[in-house]
């Protein structure tokens, strides 16, 4: 079966990076930031402990734990937008590659 | 079915539903409290199901099972679903025809269930559209 998880997936991508090639001065610059992939993990990440702290605020309400309506509101619309953003990002990257791979050589 | 398994198999949306079940039940309550406000002998009652509900999902201070098969024994999102709690008879003074029903605290409460009920709904209506997002791959 093939392995089809986020990680396996983006250690795929690990190599991609600026290129070499395309730096202007002839030395090479190796940047020593976190490559694309990490940077993706990373919001991902984000994304879901927003969502995770949405849940949480969303028991703590209805157990009464908290009677602040308002912070409930703020978490669950706050994972929500991030949520919502990182997929514009995700269909903005997919829509970008198809134009790449559509274009003529 | 498999859709729930899926989507809602968290206890978040489990307890989402409860709670306005009990806020609904609660609401009758009130609302028959309110009705029977001069009925001589009358003992006004309340539902009391937050702390049931607490412990249903599990306090975040205590180490927790986390039961991630069908045949686990632990915590379950059952749990949640089966709660029943039971009304209680208030302990307000009776009037002299026996009848103990606070207009103005049902009032204020009437008015406290209301607005948790409509929050909860938007909030399960918040939850429900970002996934909704998800499936149709489009920001609206």
């Amino acid at each position: 079966m093939n392995d089809i998880t986020l990680s396996s997936n983006l250690k795929a991508l690990q190599g991609v990076g600026p290129s070499k090639g395309l730096s202007k001065s002839g030395e090479t610059n190796v940047t020593d930031g976190p490559s694309f992939a990490d940077t993706l993990a990373q919001s991902l990440d984000k994304v879901n402990t927003l969502q995770e702290k949405a849940d949480v605020a969303i028991q703590d309400f209805i157990t009464g734990d908290t009677r602040n309506i308002h912070e409930t509101m703020l978490a669950v619309g706050k994972a929500d937008l991030a949520f919502r953003l990182t997929m514009q990002v995700r269909n903005k990257m997919v829509e970008a590659y198809q134009e790449v791979m559509r274009m003529q050589v | 079915m498999l859709i729930d398994k899926l989507l809602f198999s968290n206890t978040v949306p489990k307890a989402m539903k409860k709670s306005l079940d009990l806020l609904s039940a609660r609401q009758n309550l009130i609302s028959s409290n309110i009705g029977n406000l001069d009925t001589p002998g009358f003992k006004a009652s309340d539902l009391d199901f937050q702390g049931q509900l607490r412990d249903a999902l599990g306090s975040k201070d205590q180490l927790t099972i986390k039961a991630t098969n069908d045949k686990h024994f632990g915590p379950k999102t059952s749990n949640i679903s089966s709660l029943k709690p039971e009304a209680f008879e208030e302990e307000d003074a009776a009037k002299s025809n026996g009848n103990n029903v606070n207009v103005d605290k049902e009032m204020a409460k009437l008015a406290e269930n209301q607005i948790v009920y409509n929050a909860t709904i938007q909030l399960m209506m918040k939850r429900a559209s970002t996934i909704r997002a998800a499936i149709t791959e489009q920001a609206q």
